[in-house]
């Protein structure tokens, strides 16, 4: 299953796809495509700890993305 | 040393921060939720993490109620936020985390020191440099979701992460870094 975090003002909402399920890809692709259309960035990573990666398209076979709000300089 | 909350929004968002200070002083700022300036405070029946929350003398129950409820989603906000954290980094180093405060971050170039407040250090061979960045909209989130959008971002672009940040203060690398979590782990 995939996990799509993201990040919002009550804490991180979970989206939940099934790689095998056309109809839930489609949804948490439209989401994560809504997100970064509002500059969030969005990041795939893996429970072990290793390194995550910057992504700017959807990876149905991600195992876990976490999309931030847009960072700035303070 | 003992920590006062003191109610004071200050936010265009209502979020309901906190500012904090080790002294207990007289009078808080509530600016959105109550309109009031400068009042004097009493020592409200709740409190966070067994310090006293100060807010403005004769404010309504029902006010009083929507404030607690705000400090509650808060909590609940922050408590969610770690659940994120400990995912990417284990209870071992979630535990550091709790206690410090403060998580240690390897970039491909250098380290960083994210803590829960306050500015980011750079770390380099021989130098410390103080880098303001941070979600643009900080007070509406929970702090540790702002560690952990520094923490990815620093370690999947470390280029975007440096342009952004506003460098402060580059000095000498002391002998000895503060105590944070994930010092040790290398991903």
């Amino acid at each position: 299953m995939g996990e799509l975090r993201i990040m919002g003002s009550k804490g991180d909402t979970k989206v939940i796809w099934d790689p095998d399920n056309e109809d839930e890809v489609e949804a948490a692709e439209e989401q994560f495509d809504n997100l970064m259309a509002k500059d969030f960035l969005a990041f795939k990573v893996k429970k072990d700890g290793e390194k995550g990666s910057k992504i700017k398209k959807f990876d149905p076979d991600a195992g876990k993305i976490i999309m931030t709000p847009p960072l700035a300089g303070g | 040393m003992a920590t006062y909350y003191y109610a004071d929004t200050g936010t265009s968002s209502g979020s309901n921060g906190f500012t904090t200070s080790e002294t207990a002083g007289t009078t808080c700022n509530c600016t959105i939720t109550w309109g009031i300036w400068n009042t004097d405070t009493v020592i409200s029946d709740n409190e966070i993490n067994g310090a006293p929350i100060y807010v403005p003398q004769g404010i309504d129950r029902q006010e009083q109620k929507r404030y607690e409820k705000l400090k509650k989603e808060k909590a609940d906000a922050e408590q969610k936020a770690k659940e994120l954290l400990l995912d990417l980094i284990g209870e071992k180093e979630l535990e550091i985390y709790n206690k410090t405060g403060r998580l240690f971050v390897h970039g491909k170039q250098y380290d960083y020191i994210v803590p829960k407040e306050g500015l980011i250090q750079r770390i380099e061979k021989d130098k410390v440099t103080d880098l303001c960045i941070h979600l643009r909209d900080r007070h509406g989130f929970p702090e540790t979701d702002n560690v952990i959008s520094l923490k990815l971002l620093a370690e999947a672009d470390e280029k975007q992460f440096n342009s952004i940040a506003n460098q402060h203060h580059p000095r000498s690398r002391p002998e000895e870094l503060p105590e944070c979590a994930c010092m040790g782990a290398r991903g």
